[in-house]
Formats: C-alpha cells, sequence, structure tokens
C-alpha cells in the first residue's frame, strides 16, 4: 500500500505559483491533475509525501499562497483509494 | 493507478462507440463530434438555416443526461455559476468558430486521425500551439475567478434543455428541421445514439475526459494522465476503422473536410486557445453543465450562438474549403482571445509582490 498526500488550490494560479516556489527548495513535490477520487473537477493538485506536509503548507502560506484543502490517499493496486482530508 | 486505468478504458469505449455509430448511420469520421452535433442541434432549433446540418443529436442529450445522472448518484452534482458568464459565452462562440472553420471539435479531430484524414494531422499542432499559448497566459495569472454556488434551479437547467430536446426529437413537431440530405440527415437509429451519449456522459463524468487537458497537462507539468484517454480513444478507433475498411488514408476527398492547410491549422489553434480560457473541450463543457455548473452551460450557449453566427453568414468551412470572410473570421477569432487571455491576468500585481517576498 501506498500513501501520499495532496493539496488542493483555489485557481490554477496559485498551483502554477507553489510549483515555482517548491522548485527553489530541495522539497520533493509533483503537480498532477487533482486525483478522481478527490473532487471531479479539474484543477491541479500539488502531490508531496505526507512527512513533508506540514513543511510545505507552512512555506507556502508563509509566501502568501492560497490554499484550499488538504488529503491524504491511500492506494493498494487498483482497489478504490481511501481518501482522508486532513485538518491543519 | 486504478484512476489511469479507468481514463484508459473510457477512451476505449469512446473510439469503439464512434465507429460503431458511424458504421449505424452517422457521418464518416462523426462517431461523435460534440462542435458539430450542437450546430446540428442549433440548427434543428432554426437558429440557424443551413439545410444540410439540421438535426436534434441524441448522443448530445444523452452525454448531458449521462453526466447528470452519475453526479446526482455519486453526489458530485452542484449548482455553481457565477464566474464569468459573459466572457464564457463569448469563447463558447470562438470555440465554435474555430471548430467550423475546421470541421470538428478536437474529439473529431482525433477521430478523422484515426480514420486517416491526413487533413487533422495539419490540424493537430495547430490545436497544441493554441493550448500552448493557452498555457502562456495560465502561467501569467489568467483566471475567470471563482464560481460560486447557486440556486439548484440554476442546475438543473442542462438536464432539463436535454430532457426538452429529447421529447422535441420524439414528437417531431412541424417547426424542428430535420435535413432531408447532407451530414445532417444522416444518423444512427435514436436508441443507439442516445445510448451511446449516456454511457459517454457517465465515463466521461467518472473520468473528467477532456481533450484540451490531455495536452494542456503535458505542456503544464508533464502529466500524462489525460492525455492517456485521449490516445486511447485515438487507437481503438484506428483499429477499428482498420478492422471494418474505413481507413482511407490521404488529404483529398475525405468526408465532412476540406484541404485548405493553413485553415485547419489555424482553425484548431482559435479552439486550443479558447478550450484553455474556458477551462475545457466543447465535449468537457457538456459534461460540466451536466453536473449542474452553469459557467459550462453558458459556454455551450455561446457554443450555440457561435454556430447560428458561422453559418447564417456561411461563415463555416465546407468541403469546398474556407470563404475569404471565414479566412477574416479565423484573425478576428485569435485577436478576440489575445484581448480576453491579456485583460484578465489580473492577478499579475500579485504574483510580482510574491515573487518579490520570496527573493
Amino acid at each position: 500500500m501506498s500513501s501520499s498526500c495532496y493539496i488542493t488550490f483555489p485557481t490554477t494560479f496559485f498551483a502554477i505559483r507553489a510549483e515555482s516556489l517548491l522548485k527553489k527548495t530541495g522539497l520533493t513535490f509533483k503537480m498532477v491533475p487533482v486525483p478522481r477520487s478527490i473532487s471531479s473537477s479539474c484543477g491541479t493538485a500539488l502531490q508531496c509525501p505526507c512527512e513533508d506536509l506540514a513543511e510545505i503548507k507552512a512555506l507556502l502560506e508563509e509566501n502568501s499562497l492560497e490554499l484550499e484543502s488538504f488529503y491524504r490517499l491511500e492506494e493498494e493496486g487498483i482497489k478504490k483509494p481511501l481518501v482522508t482530508e486532513l485538518e491543519l | 493507478m486504478r484512476d489511469r486505468l479507468f481514463i484508459a478504458l473510457a477512451g476505449a469505449v469512446v473510439g469503439l462507440l464512434a465507429v460503431i455509430l458511424v458504421l449505424q448511420g452517422n457521418p464518416a469520421n462523426m462517431g461523435f463530434c460534440i462542435a458539430c452535433f450542437i450546430r446540428d442541434i442549433t440548427g434543428g432549433l432554426g437558429l440557424h438555416r443551413a439545410a444540410v446540418v439540421q438535426y436534434l443529436r441524441p448522443e448530445i442529450i444523452g452525454l448531458v443526461l449521462g453526466a447528470f445522472i452519475t453526479a446526482l448518484y455519486v453526489k458530485e452534482f452542484r449548482s455553481t455559476g457565477g464566474s464569468s458568464p459573459v466572457l464564457r459565452f463569448f469563447l463558447g462562440m470562438l470555440m465554435m468558430a474555430g471548430a467550423l472553420i475546421f470541421l470538428g471539435c478536437p474529439l473529431r479531430l482525433v477521430l478523422r486521425l484515426a480514420g486517416g484524414d491526413w487533413n487533422a494531422l495539419v490540424a493537430l499542432p495547430g490545436y497544441v500551439l493554441g493550448i500552448w499559448f493557452g498555457t502562456l497566459f495560465l502561467r501569467r495569472g489568467f483566471t475567470l475567478g471563482r464560481s460560486q454556488d447557486q440556486s439548484a434551479v440554476s442546475g438543473y437547467s442542462a438536464p432539463f434543455l436535454a430532457i426538452v430536446l429529447l421529447i422535441l426529437l420524439i414528437a417531431a413537431p412541424a417547426f424542428i428541421f430535420f435535413s432531408e440530405e447532407g451530414p445532417g440527415s444522416m444518423g444512427a437509429p435514436l436508441a443507439l445514439a442516445l445510448g451511446a451519449g449516456l454511457l459517454v456522459g457517465i465515463l466521461a463524468q467518472r473520468t473528467r475526459l477532456c481533450t484540451m487537458g490531455a495536452i494542456r497537462d503535458l505542456i503544464l507539468f508533464r502529466d500524462y494522465h489525460l492525455f492517456l484517454g485521449f490516445a486511447a480513444i485515438f487507437v481503438v478507433a484506428l483499429i477499428g476503422n482498420m478492422a471494418t475498411g474505413q481507413f482511407n488514408p490521404g488529404f483529398i476527398g475525405q468526408p465532412v473536410a476540406h484541404v485548405g492547410s493553413i485553415w485547419n491549422f489555424l482553425g484548431m489553434t482559435v479552439v486550443g486557445l479558447a478550450a484553455v480560457l474556458a477551462g475545457g473541450c466543447p465535449m468537457r463543457q457538456l459534461i460540466l453543465s451536466g453536473e449542474g455548473q452553469g459557467d459550462a452551460l453558458i459556454t455551450v450557449f455561446g457554443m450555440m450562438a457561435g454556430a447560428a453566427f458561422m453559418h447564417n453568414f456561411s461563415l463555416a468551412g465546407s468541403p469546398a474549403g474556407v470563404s475569404p470572410a471565414g479566412q477574416w473570421i479565423v484573425f478576428i477569432s485569435l485577436a478576440l482571445l489575445f484581448i480576453i487571455g491579456a485583460g484578465n491576468i489580473v492577478v499579475q500585481a500579485k504574483a510580482k509582490q510574491l515573487d518579490k517576498k520570496a527573493s
């Protein structure tokens, strides 16, 4: 089973800003379409290891980026992934 | 993994159904064409008078209802709207203008490619170029703004209209137009076309299949998730066409197509750019309108207005090519899209401010 965490944004603009900010750091992350199991809308989300989530969130907020929600997704093979919305 | 499997499967089903619909009577390489079908519906309602393209296409009705029922069932139906409706209406018009220059929406572009129509091969880089331009606007802060929750009545508008169209199609009153010749007179049996639309509506709602997102995400984030669906449509339709003798490679004599390469290329550039700014290709707009998004429905209305405009003034392309007035429309559309794009970079100042803070 693999799990990873996701941050969603109110508009694509903030997602693109987040990408360019985080590129300057050594943090591991990836920009992906919002996973289908999280939402039916077609925005862009930031995927990162869950242990880095707090650090990334702090960094983005420090730079006054608007963030929407935080999720943990646990996937196992082709079974339906388990989604947990995180309160941070 | 599961998501990827599912979107490839959805694309494959769309490709397969497209081949079947053509075998059962739809115009060649037009198993599905959202722009053409919305144009046909516009004509069926008498809003344009091009006698060869008038038919209340059941596929469109099915797509909207399929997405609506699915969204209700999985509790994703949400009545929203209010994100730059006027601009979305114009974007819909321009998207349709570009599609009717090329003679097909991006979905039909893929199906034309799969049928061996090399004019679509010329149009594809044009589409990618339009999307690339669009991503430049996105990177600089283009946004149409957030949508807000609307009253439930607003959200039910699209499925309501779909049902009205279905009743008109079945009852066929005298004021509804049905083409007696040309592409508008060709169609698969109603039940099959409606069923195919429903199935694709369900799959597209579940997977967010989008022919613009496929290429946008590749350019913006090197993400190939949506592209898998796009590619699957092509591969399955290609195999299906080859197996049923519908693969006829070449430029000349292709069904519902013309050989004006410049206009095929630029027409799809218009569609690509308009689709990025509007946040979805014509098919995706239909699906979102079924999910209750008023912003998407406005875009569809814009597409209908665009279709009426293009045909009433004889601006649309035809197998004979693109008229001089139609060629002007291409440049006017591109200019308007650049104005809309540049005019909506509202957060530019904020971006600069953020940069300063970061450094």
